[in-house]
């Protein structure tokens, strides 16, 4: 028993370490969480797909438009998991 | 590699690179080359950073700005995606660094190093990895700290964030001994859950390196933190020092110089008492929020806060700061803030002198300048706005804007809730533009005008530009010669600077026109010694030291002149046999060797030590049994080769060589050519002997002479049209000048309006002469006319581009005169008229297009067609025209010659505009008399050229409001004579209600997707008649691209669904669903290469090619439209699962490529610059220009794809070696001494990856989302050139049948050949 939870304790470390790992029971919100975070950090990081979506989008700037990208990153909240 | 035939491979090559250059840095990277010596004697001293170096993802440009120009000085691709550059100074280190991190995960140390390479003298500018430190797993992720770097201000760390989380400070050092840099394990700042928006550098002197950040806390509402954090070089950790929380509006940062350097108290003297002291210092901060900027420092004594100006009519806009740039002056400082509207603002810190010299801010209204991803200002005057779209600019400062704060249009944070509202103009008030660096992005459509020369019509600004694949041969003057004009020659006396006389030959007769003072007359006839009437003109040329030979068909005169200089009589007269006529001569300086016609040679040759010029012939006559066309010697004082083309399809080189008598005149080297030899060129270039060849089917072929032994070898061929080949030879081009880019234009202004550069030029010039780096090239006329010549080793043929009335030249010659000193030419076109010009830009491997952009009414530049370098001129300074339109579309209108519409969409206003091209003229409209038309309150889509079941083109442009709107367009640019004109007629309306993003012709209709369907319209009287409905399968939602493939196919692109092969059923008049793709691509372009296959690019910057088996094909032939039903690859899966089975067939992927660009734009071409087989151009948003040739020949794909293992692998080769190198001589030091180690040689140290420069592996690259498949990267080949001498043979080392030689020459072929 004591060993299981010690596997837990250093999966957790781990997972503090690797954002972005899951478990069978990850749930589906932050699953999402981070497809999103993922996704728009893409989105902004590369130059191509950034200016694809400043034009498209109608946006002033690219800058602004990538500062918005970043804080969409952070719109969904993480729900801590009680355990 | 295993070649199948099934398979199609494809070589690409980036024609242009993308210009989305979205980090510069300056510094001082390298040194002028002469200043190398006084350098080394004053290490450390600092030079100003008057240097700036610009990077796209992939690639790096450094330029030069000391002379107030952008001197380019060196283009290096990476093939990774660079995601951060910064510049830095170390300690003891006289140049800058550069800290890159990138894709591979690495952070990289660079510099730029020149070198010379020691086979071909060619001096360049490299960059030298000095180490590749692992950070992170390769790719773009969130938690990977290379979204930014930040440099300390003494170079004593870097920090490095990512968005997410990590943070890492890497503490710079310099060894003492041998002054290398070095860098230190990384200090860790991590914080979970915070997203990082943007960091800054502080100035806080020699204290502890601090640095400040504005994060998103994302566990905690998103409240946005400023956060300080300090790295301690004592304890060798970092500490976060400060943190506070600011309005959620917060964007940007920046540090602001140290305050107390400037007289301003950075301490609050209400807290003297408490724990600070005086000599603390106390970094600032700038943040911007929306609408305003606060000033803070790290203890938090300040907030001080000043309202950013907003436009007056932009009031409702939020203003935001997105770029800064600072600039320190002794006394004071300010700094450039641009707001997203693009106005620029001068910001201020001033001592309050009643508050103890306690700091407040102002800011002003400075300029307005198109949006900037960066600012930089040099410390000569000079300000560098690399924008966000379109061109960057070099301005110089003609003021600091200290008008607009004595007129007291200033706010400041005594009043923080003040806001300045300011009126906007194109003029500019402060700046002063001298150089527009010309830039493709965003490159949203464009088409090709033409294949040859390949021209390609873009329009990334507000106006129509072409990008042309030639040599400019710019005309001065051109005027029209009596008809028939066969050739002229040009003659310069050697011991003159500029030509005199120049000869034009009639099949019955000669004009000779006398060149004087800027003028040209004709010669009088009276008391003319030349031969002028009844005989027709082989060859004029200056020989002897006075003298001046013209051969005839039967006659040869050698004209000396007297001591006054003037003409004089004839000194011999020559004639052949009766019944023989010459065919053909060549002359140099000494030697005359005449052709006959009845297959003999007659030569002359004149002793170089007799003051008279006396010519001798010789006794015996060479016999060639075959029929001479042509002849050639190498130009100079004496040659010694000859070269004798003749009808029977030979060339044979004769000896000259006087010191070997035994040889004289016989035959050294026979050359078979497929076609009888219509001429023959003998030039010399760099030490080799060159042969050029010109049949009569059309073919060019280049050749290498022995000079040994006069073999022939390295025969080199293209078809350069369908008529007989005739060569001219330009020898003495400056081609240093012609390559320079973008410095050759300032060079050139220079020319028009100072001499004394002129003259240091004519100087140059002199010495180029002296060194034999002055080059040749050669004109090839056939049915185009083509420039040949060798640079950097490759050898190339381009098209000339000539805009007079005929660009067809017939015969170039040599030409200097006193207005035309360099490169000059005169050449008679094939309508008779004779030009007087210049050569301008030639095509390089690194500038592969020359660009010219079209004035509209409304602009200030009238001259339409002039080069770029005179749309430069100094009035465009007062004004800026920020670009106020976004083409959406660009068609070539199909069977109308050279016609493209431009349809525009404004970037602030409900409005369309439409301009129409005529070849390279702009038409202009019938009503209003303008460049364009104006469609009010719509919004383009996308827009579509058809002529529905009638004669006259109709446009239909798809707005964003659900409707389709039909104009008829009118051209007169078919009539001739007629200044081109065009007028847009509205016929009717037709409400959609549906954003459309792709339609297309088909038939007679037009095919519009709508809500998932393909709607075929009709022309109707009163709107758009729906004449067919097809449904597509069901996952199909939003269509993005559409092709067709001879009105019997249809690709239909999804925005995700990939792409789905429709068939047309004629009889029921609908589409049908045959094929779909396995994956999901989000496709934005689409083009049908043949009727089963493919090509087309996505969102994430791939280029791949889909295929219908051929096995379904013939399933598909018998069985459709009748039992489409039954035709299943798995039957048994579509019952189970109906989604995935919504067709038929599945596309099978044949290639797959990454370009690092969102491909605009695919076109397929069929023969470019009369290359044997098509070639796909395809044109980037970020400004690519690419091609993709199919390579067709077995050899060709494994050797190219050798040629690409080869240079991939060097990173590991390399780094392999050197290692063995290393433990060997470890191994030899300790067996050296008596048991202890001595260390003699130093460990040799190139990081691993740095042949890749960041260390990417480039196969990763090229897969960045998926494997590339069957595409060899041209790009990655021809760094191959660019590669030392050392370099290039290490990696052929073990390569068996591979040679240095060989691959040049695989290299040189594919562009010389086939684009």
């Amino acid at each position: 028993m004591s060993d299981r939870k010690r596997q837990q304790q250093q999966f957790l470390v781990l997972k503090q370490k690797y954002v972005g790992i899951g478990t069978e029971k990850t749930a589906e919100e932050e699953w999402l969480t981070n497809v999103q975070r993922d996704t728009y950090n893409s989105l902004q990081g590369h130059a191509a797909t950034l200016e694809y979506v400043s034009l498209g989008a109608g946006s002033i700037s690219k800058r602004t438009t990538k500062i918005d990208m970043i804080r969409k990153m952070g719109q969904r909240k993480v729900r801590p998991r009680d355990d | 590699m295993l070649v199948r035939d099934s398979e199609l491979y494809l070589y690409h090559l980036a024609l242009k690179r993308q210009s989305n250059y979205i980090h510069s840095c300056t510094g001082h990277f390298i040194d002028e080359v002469n200043s190398v010596a006084v350098k080394e004697a004053r290490p450390a001293r600092r030079v100003k950073d008057l240097q700036l170096c610009i990077a796209t993802e992939t690639h790096l440009e450094l330029y030069d700005v000391s002379e107030g120009s952008l001197k380019k000085l060196a283009t290096i691709d990476i093939f990774a995606t660079i995601t951060c550059m910064r510049s830095f100074h170390a300690e003891n280190h006289a140049n800058s660094f550069l800290a890159i991190t990138s894709d591979s995960g690495n952070l990289s140390i660079v510099r730029f190093e020149r070198r010379v390479r020691v086979d071909d003298g060619d001096d360049s500018i490299i960059l030298r990895t000095l180490m590749n430190e692992p950070l992170s797993r390769s790719g773009i992720r969130r938690l990977s700290p290379i979204s930014r770097i930040e440099v300390d201000l003494y170079g004593r760390c870097l920090f490095l964030s990512a968005i997410e989380k990590n943070k890492l400070c890497f503490v710079l050092n310099t060894n003492n001994d041998d002054r290398t840099l070095a860098i230190q394990s990384p200090l860790e700042a991590n914080r979970p859950n915070m997203l990082t928006l943007d960091t800054a550098a502080c100035d806080v002197q020699y204290e502890n390196p601090c640095f400040a950040s504005i994060e998103i806390d994302t566990a905690d509402n998103n409240e946005v933190h400023l956060v300080f954090y300090v790295l301690d070089l004592g304890l060798n950790h970092i500490v976060k020092r400060a943190d506070f929380k600011i309005e959620t509006s917060a964007n940007f940062i920046m540090g602001l110089p140290s305050l107390s350097k400037y007289g301003i108290s950075s301490l609050n003297s209400a807290t003297k008492e408490s724990a600070y002291d005086e000599d603390d210092i106390n970094p600032f901060v700038l943040i911007g929020f929306d609408d305003y900027i606060l000033v803070k420092d790290m203890n938090g004594f300040y907030n001080l806060k000043v309202q950013i100006p907003k436009r007056k009519s932009q009031l409702k806009l939020k203003v935001s700061i997105i770029a800064h740039a600072l600039q320190t002056l002794k006394k004071d400082f300010f700094v450039l803030l641009q707001s997203n509207t693009g106005d620029l603002f001068k910001f201020k810190v001033f001592p309050e002198k009643s508050d103890g010299n306690r700091p407040q801010i102002s800011i002003s209204y400075f300029d307005s300048i198109p949006l900037a991803e960066s600012l930089h200002i040099f410390k000569n005057g000079y300000l560098f706005a690399n924008s966000e779209y379109c061109h960057n600019y070099l301005f110089q400062f003609e003021s600091l804007g200290e008008e607009e704060e004595r007129t007291g249009n200033v706010v400041t944070s005594l009043e923080p809730t003040k806001k300045l509202n300011l009126e906007q103009s194109d003029t500019l008030r402060n700046l002063r533009v001298v150089q527009k660096m010309k830039n493709l992005n965003p490159l949203l459509s464009g088409g090709a005008l033409s294949s040859s020369p390949l021209t390609i019509s873009t329009c990334s600004s507000d106006n129509p530009s072409f990008y042309v694949n030639g040599v400019n041969f710019n005309h001065v003057i051109s005027s029209q010669l009596p008809g028939g004009a066969k050739s002229i020659w040009t003659v310069r006396m050697p011991a003159e600077k500029y030509h005199k006389l120049l000869f034009i030959s009639y099949p019955k007769s000669t004009m000779i026109l006398r060149i004087e003072d800027g003028s040209i007359e004709e010669l009088s006839t009276t008391g003319n010694p030349f031969r002028l009437k009844g005989d027709s003109t082989v060859l004029v040329h200056s020989i002897g030291k006075r003298s001046i030979i013209q051969v005839c068909e039967n006659e040869v005169r050698q004209i000396i002149f007297n001591d006054e200089n003037q003409l004089s009589s004839c000194k011999l007269e020559w004639f052949p046999p009766a019944g023989i006529k010459v065919v053909s001569a060549a002359c140099t300086q000494y030697q005359l060797a005449i052709g006959l016609s009845n297959g003999e040679i007659v030569y002359f040759e004149m002793d170089r030590l007799l003051p008279e010029d006396s010519l001798h012939e010789l006794q015996n006559r060479i016999e060639v049994d075959e029929i001479i066309t042509s002849m050639s010697m190498l130009s100079g004082l004496r040659s010694d080769w000859l070269a004798v083309g003749s009808e029977q399809s030979t060339v044979k080189i004769f000896s000259l060589k006087s010191s070997n008598a035994d040889e004289f005149l016989e035959v050294l080297a026979l050359q078979t050519f497929a076609a009888p030899v219509n001429d023959v060129k003998l030039i010399s270039n760099e030490q080799n002997i060159e042969l050029h060849a010109g049949l009569q089917n059309g073919m060019y072929c280049s050749s290498k002479v022995n000079s040994r032994d006069g073999e022939i070898v390295d025969i080199k061929t293209k078809l350069l049209g369908i008529d007989p080949v005739s060569i001219s030879l330009l020898d003495s081009i400056f081609f240093d000048d012609l390559v320079a880019g973008l410095g050759e234009e300032e060079e050139e202004e220079e020319e028009d309006d100072n001499d004394d550069g002129e003259i240091n030029k004519q100087e140059r010039m002199k010495e180029e002469w002296d060194t034999g780096t002055l080059k040749s090239c050669l004109v090839l006329h056939s049915s185009k006319t083509w420039v040949s010549y060798n640079l950097e080793s490759l050898l190339y043929v381009r098209p000339v581009i000539n805009r007079t009335n005929n660009p067809i030249l017939t015969k170039v010659t040599n030409f200097t005169a006193a207005n035309v000193k360099l490169n000059g030419y005169c050449a008679l076109n094939a309508s008779g008229a004779l030009i007087i010009g210049k050569l301008t830009d030639i095509v390089t491997r690194q500038n592969w297009f020359q660009d010219y952009e079209l004035a509209l009414s409304g602009d200030k530049e009238e001259d339409q067609e002039e080069d770029e370098s005179d749309l430069e001129d100094e009035e465009e300074g007062s004004t800026l025209k920020v670009p106020a339109y976004r083409t959406k579309k660009i068609i070539k209108i199909a069977d109308s010659k050279g016609l493209m519409i431009y349809v525009q969409n404004s970037i602030n206003e409900n409005r369309t505009r439409v301009i129409i091209t005529k070849g390279e003229k702009v038409c202009s409209a019938d009503t209003t008399k303008e460049s364009f038309q104006l469609l009010e309150n719509i919004r383009t889509a996308t827009a579509c050229i058809t002529k529905f079941s009638t004669n006259v083109n109709h446009l239909v442009i798809a707005s964003t409001g659900g409707k389709l709107y039909t104009y008829i367009l009118h051209t007169s640019a078919s009539e001739r004579n007629v200044e081109p004109s065009f007028r847009l007629k509205l016929l009717h309306e037709t409400i959609i209600s549906d954003c459309i993003h792709a339609m297309t012709p088909f038939l007679d209709t037009l095919l519009v997707p709508l809500f998932g369907n393909l709607v075929l319209f009709g022309l109707g009287k009163k709107q758009l008649l729906k004449k067919s409905i097809s449904a597509t399968t069901p996952s199909i939602t939003n269509i993005t691209a559409l092709a067709t493939w001879k009105n019997e196919r249809l690709a239909v692109g999804d925005n995700r669904e990939s792409v789905t092969l429709f068939l047309f059923d004629r009889e029921e008049y609908l589409f049908k669903a045959v094929a779909d793709d396995t994956v999901k691509r989000h496709v934005t372009v689409l083009k049908f290469l043949d009727e089963s296959t493919i090509i087309g690019g996505d969102k994430f910057s791939n280029i791949w090619t889909l295929r219908l088996a051929m096995e379904y094909e013939k399933k598909i032939e018998t069985n459709f439209p009748h039992a489409l039903n039954r035709l299943q690859d798995v039957p048994s899966l579509k019952n189970k699962a109906p989604n995935i089975m919504e067709c038929p067939y599945k596309l099978s992927l044949m290639n797959h490529f990454f370009i690092n660009d969102i491909p605009t734009e695919i076109q397929v071409l069929e023969s470019i610059q009369l290359s044997d087989r098509p070639a796909i151009i395809y044109l980037g948003l970020q400004g690519t220009i690419g091609c993709l040739v199919p390579l067709l020949s077995k050899s060709e794909i494994i050797q190219l794809k050798k040629i690409e293992d080869i240079i991939s692998s060097a990173d590991e080769k390399f780094f392999f070696e050197q290692e063995m190198q290393n433990s060997k001589k470890e191994a030899a030091d300790i067996d050296d001494g008596q048991g202890f180690r001595t260390l003699r040689t130093q460990r040799q140290k190139i990081p691993e990856g740095a042949y890749s420069i960041v260390g990417r592996d480039h196969s990763k690259y090229r897969g960045y989302y998926t494997p590339r498949r069957n595409v060899i990267d041209g790009d990655l080949c021809e760094s191959f050139l660019s590669l030392s001498f050392t370099e290039q043979t290490f990696l052929c080392k073990d390569q068996q049948g591979v040679e240095i030689a060989n691959i040049k020459k695989r290299i040189n072929s594919v562009r010389m050949n086939y684009m």
